[in-house]
């Protein structure tokens, strides 16, 4: 029904390999670890998707790279009601082929997201808006964004989000265009009759092999270069490709980091803190850490630091708010303090026989299993036996039937701390625990509403003292740092703790 | 040459089998400040990740890849023996049958068959084994039906039946002492065949659950330090290389 | 050769249908996430591809779309079908399979001849096969990458831009199947060459080449052609290692990821391709023995 743009090119292309265009100065190569599954914004979920998104698409904000809010399409708004209602004023803008931007393309995206018949992943991502979550529920058939003008988008919140602002900068709530869905369903996006809003138009996509960026020339701050991103799964052929000079970044995985660091590439890393964490979950209803005394326990026998030179990077942690996040607070959290860990231990009483470490089998998932299990054992005298599970295994069993103790990670989508504290709220999907507090989901709801900077900071603090002083029903380990290899001939080249590329700031000087 | 290569085998699983005594290091203790070190007196193989003793590491993982690749090549060569017998010797409708159903098993991709038992059986030796088996056997069941098929013709087989011998006994004391060399020398080649698959399967992410390490896992812990720290990759792979080699050489000359 | 057809259709529908049930058998969805999605929003994604329906109904419609030659969406790449990822996917293995299968053929041909004809080499090229096959495809891959792409640059060591790119993946492929044709090749070189006529007809004066081509040829070929199917149809289909070491947009890499991903239309689809050129590439063999030698009973 739907057939692919230029299959018959996409075929010939790679059939016949004929040179695909000679490099350009100024143009850059990149690596992308795997092939975006989709580039409608309504279906895009994952990362490598949204690195693109975000270069060729551009929402109502964004970020630069120390994570501040910008004005996107939006050049400012107003906040309403206490933030109950905000009113977005969109700049002149116009779509890659001359349409101007206006805020129905933004109520049409939106819609389309929520739309149950559109089947999108990260519909909940706008279930803050009035009546958003009925509508994807089929029940109601409006939401609370209304086009006041083309250039004025008024939306309404089912409760006041101070943040809401930082959330409209995601990927799901780009704008789009109604004429192209009609007729181009989910490859509305795709060469050659996309649509950009963002500074880089999609030149080309050859599936499972590379992604070509020009620049977008009705983007209101026209850039002129080009960038070409390929599919590089495996690292060490990503590591050669950036040694030839073929490609002008990479990112590295954290246990190749020390080597690189003594290598000649030393003075091409570059790091920076990442809005990433991993954690030892509990569930609170499972023996034996249906005591706390347990799980601190288990929490002070380990030596965050020593877990981390193991990995090759991160940032330890006791707390659960990231670095560079509102709200972080370093001195939360229990320290390592292997004495009185066996101390609880005895106040416990019962004995206590082999558990086992439930998680996913990935390369540094496996380092950090081996390293927690050695660190139990002798720091605790307890054995831990480790089960590696298959990606998909592991998700169902930790939905299903959560293990009493298992590693997951966590990635925020907008750099608001809500994004990590909600995770454990009892409404939550994602908390495993089985652990509740009345108190803790009053904390980051009224968290969520607070205007006041210094009266917010302290709500999450005392949100974090309950969730790793005193409960516990997870383990805080370590926050991710982002590694990347770059060639220096690339100035401006700063993701950010959300790990966005900006290819619009980056330029490749020689 | 057969002997050779049999003493060097025997030596080698030898000291597998009794590696506690040899490797004076344990192959799980961590050292975090000796991680990836090269090879060294004290460590003559270097270190790993974890700092763990490559050399031990080496000659505890051999008797988890003996292991593993034999009881496969026992299972493939049971149940492949079996039911190339009964098609064999049966024939007719049965083999027909049969042959549909090899032909079938067949045509499935191993991936899928491996990945979907990893996912079942968990990353325990048992799942591996049976992966490593159930892909093999029909070769085997093929091989021994031939062989059946060309023995049932023999004048010795239909001299027994004469004299009123049972199916059952034919197959004992005529077939299965004249196949037996077919099956010797399938073995030995099934089992470093097991052993490539295994660490192909390895590489793949589909092997045992840490800390117990094949030579393949060990090779595939190492992968991607292949620049940095190529003594992960190098002796494993020797490791595997040699042993692989004599065991071919060895079912060659028999 | 008409049943011969049949019973592969049968067989391949087995195959299908074993493939198609056991995917949703095994645990694991192709829509659970690390970030759990709200049971809703799953309904809705679900109610779209039909998932939500008993699973011998989505059998029954499966195979009714399958008769139409659509082997539907797929799961995980939400804008393609399935068809479409063959279309891109398959050219790109086939092209790299077919040059490392001729590849194979010629020199394993080549080397077995030699080395059956008890020539001096001989031994040599015996042991170059043995130690051909005694490490497994990627230990080669690693090897070829560090001698002619790292150390001597000639080759670059992935993707696929321009003909030099072609070299490396595709005499990694070759290494294990040459070295197993050359062995078959070179036993039964050995044996023909063991039965005499050899020698009875080069004493009549006849060239080595006549008698080569008359006799040699054929009887070897025979045997070779017999076990080199099922090598065709996986070198074709694409090999995941090689894939993903060279990162070439092949058939192999989407199985597998569409395994692990639990993309049950892509995986159903692809074992229905290789399937379905595994029996016809047996029924080719098989016409094409006949053809070669008429007496030779199978």
């Amino acid at each position: 029904m739907r057939h692919a743009p230029k299959k018959f090119t996409f075929i010939l292309m790679i059939l016949f390999l004929s040179c695909s265009g000679k490099r350009e100065k100024g143009e850059i190569y990149g690596i992308i670890g795997s092939e975006p599954p989709s580039l409608d914004p309504a279906l895009a979920t994952d990362s490598v998707s949204y690195l693109i998104l975000n270069n060729i698409m551009e929402g109502l904000t964004k970020f630069d790279e120390n994570m501040n809010l910008l004005p996107g399409l939006a050049e400012r708004w107003e906040i309403v009601d206490g933030g109950k209602k905000f009113i977005f004023h969109l700049r002149d803008a116009k779509w890659s082929d001359g349409k101007e931007i206006t805020a129905d393309d933004f109520l049409y995206g939106w819609k389309r997201l929520l739309n149950p018949q559109t089947g999108a992943e990260y519909a909940y991502f706008l279930y803050t808006i009035k009546g958003a979550m009925d509508f994807n529920m089929g029940r109601g058939s409006e939401i609370g964004v209304h086009v006041i003008d083309k250039k004025t988008l008024l939306v309404e919140l089912e409760e006041p989000i101070v943040f809401f602002p930082a959330m409209v900068a995601f990927m799901s709530t780009y704008p789009q265009r109604e004429d192209l869905v009609e007729k181009y369903g989910e490859r509305w996006l795709y060469p050659p009759h996309g649509a950009y809003s963002g500074p880089f138009v999609l030149k080309r996509w050859k599936r499972d092999y590379s992604v070509e960026l020009e620049g977008n020339p009705f983007y209101y701050k026209v850039v002129s270069k080009k960038v070409k991103l390929f599919v590089v799964s495996d690292v060490s052929s990503a590591i050669s490709l950036y040694k030839k000079k073929f490609i002008d970044y990479m990112g590295i995985p954290s246990f190749l980091i020390s080597h690189l660091r003594k290598g000649v590439f030393k003075d091409e890393i570059f790091s920076f803190p990442a809005f990433r964490g991993s954690y030892v979950g509990f569930n609170t209803k499972k023996e034996p850490f249906d005591s706390p005394l347990v799980r601190k326990a288990f929490a002070m026998a380990i030596d965050k630091e020593e877990l981390v030179k193991v990995i090759g990077s991160g940032i330890p942690t006791n707390s659960w708010i990231p670095p560079g996040m509102f709200g972080h607070n370093p001195s939360i959290g229990l320290k390592f303090d292997p004495a009185k860990a066996k101390e609880l231990l005895k106040e416990y009483g019962k004995e206590i026989k082999e558990v086992s470490l439930y998680y996913n089998y990935t390369p540094e998932n496996n380092l950090i299993a081996q390293n927690l299990q050695e660190q139990w054992m002798r720091n605790l005298g307890i054995k831990v036996k480790l089960e590696a599970m298959e990606w998909k295994a592991f998700l169902q069993t930790i939905k299903l039937s959560p293990p009493p103790l298992y590693r997951l990670g966590w990635a925020a989508d907008y750099p608001d701390p809500d994004n990590f504290m909600t995770l454990f709220t009892s409404t939550s999907g994602n908390n495993h625990t089985e652990w509740k507090s009345e108190r803790f989901d009053e904390l980051v709801r009224l968290a969520r509403a607070e205007k006041n900077p210094s009266k917010r900071k302290s709500l999450y603090d005392e949100a974090q003292k309950i969730l790793v002083e005193e409960e516990l029903p997870i383990i805080s380990l370590f926050f991710n740092t982002n590694n990347y290899l770059v060639n220096p001939c690339l100035k401006n080249f700063n993701p950010g703790a959300l790990d966005i590329i900006s290819f619009a700031f980056i330029n490749k000087e020689c | 040459m057969r002997f050779i290569l049999i003493a060097f085998l025997s030596l080698l699983a030898l000291s597998c089998i009794f590696a506690p005594y040899i490797a004076k290091k344990s192959p799980y203790e961590q050292n975090i400040s000796e991680i990836l070190s090269p090879p060294s007196p004290q460590h003559p193989f270097g270190t790993d990740q974890l700092g763990r003793d490559l050399f031990s590491r080496v000659l505890y993982g051999g008797r988890i890849t003996f292991l593993i690749s034999t009881l496969s090549a026992i299972l493939s060569l049971f149940l492949g023996t079996a039911v190339g017998i009964l098609s064999g010797y049966k024939g007719g409708l049965v083999d027909i049958i049969i042959m549909r159903i090899l032909d079938g098993i067949y045509s499935f991709p191993d991936l899928l068959i491996i990945i979907i038992l990893t996912v079942f059986l968990g990353r325990k030796p048992i799942g591996i084994v049976l992966s490593l088996s159930l892909t093999t056997w029909v070769v085997v069941a093929r091989i021994v039906r031939g062989e059946v098929m060309r023995l049932k013709s023999l004048e010795m087989i239909e001299s027994g039946i004469a004299l009123g011998a049972g199916p059952l006994r034919i197959i004992f004391l005529y077939i299965i002492p004249n196949v037996k060399n077919v099956l010797i020398t399938l073995f030995i080649i099934r089992i470093p065949g097991a052993i490539l698959s295994e660490s192909v399967l390895s590489f793949l992410g589909l092997g045992l659950s840490p800390p117990s390490a094949s030579w393949g896992i060990l090779v595939n812990e190492g992968w991607s330090l292949l620049f940095f720290a190529p003594h992960l990759v190098i002796f494993p792979s020797l490791f595997i290389f040699i042993t692989v080699f004599s065991l071919y050489l060895l079912g060659k000359s028999l | 050769m008409l049943k011969k057809i049949l019973a592969g259709i049968i067989t391949l529908w087995i195959v299908l249908t074993l493939t198609f049930f056991i995917l949703r058998w095994i645990p694991g969805g192709p829509f659970d996430a690390e970030k759990a999605l709200p049971p809703e929003v799953k309904q809705n994604i679900e109610a779209l591809y039909g998932l939500n329906l008993p699973v011998h109904i989505q059998y029954i419609n499966y195979l009714k779309s399958l008769l139409r030659g659509d082997l539907g969406p797929s799961l995980k790449f939400r804008d393609l079908r399935v068809n479409d990822i063959i279309s891109q996917a398959f050219p790109v293995s086939a092209k790299i399979g077919m040059i490392a299968f001729f590849l194979s053929l010629f020199l394993g041909i080549a080397l077995g001849l030699v080395e059956g004809m008890g020539k001096r080499i001989s031994k040599s090229i015996s042991s170059l096969f043995s130690v051909l096959i005694s490490f497994p495809s990627f230990g080669w891959a690693s090897i070829l990458l560090f001698l002619l792409s790292y150390k001597i640059g000639i080759f670059p060591p992935a993707l696929l831009e321009n003909f030099s790119h072609y070299f490396l993946p595709v005499l990694t492929l070759s290494i294990i199947p040459t070295a197993h044709i050359g062995m078959l090749v070179g036993a039964r070189t050995r044996e023909e060459m063991e039965k005499g006529y050899f020698t009875f007809h080069r004493s009549l004066g006849f060239s080595e080449k006549k008698i080569y081509g008359k006799f040699l040829l054929k009887n070897v070929l025979s045997p070779v052609i017999s076990s080199i199917g099922p090598m065709f149809a996986y070198l074709i289909t694409g090999s995941f290692i090689v894939e993903k070491i060279f990162a070439i947009p092949g058939l192999g890499k989407f199985f597998v990821s569409s395994v692990i991903d639990r993309d049950y239309t892509t995986v159903v689809g692809l074992t229905i391709l290789f399937c379905a050129i595994l029996i016809a590439v047996n029924i080719i063999t098989e016409w094409l023995l006949r053809a070669i030698d008429p007496r030779e009973k199978k």
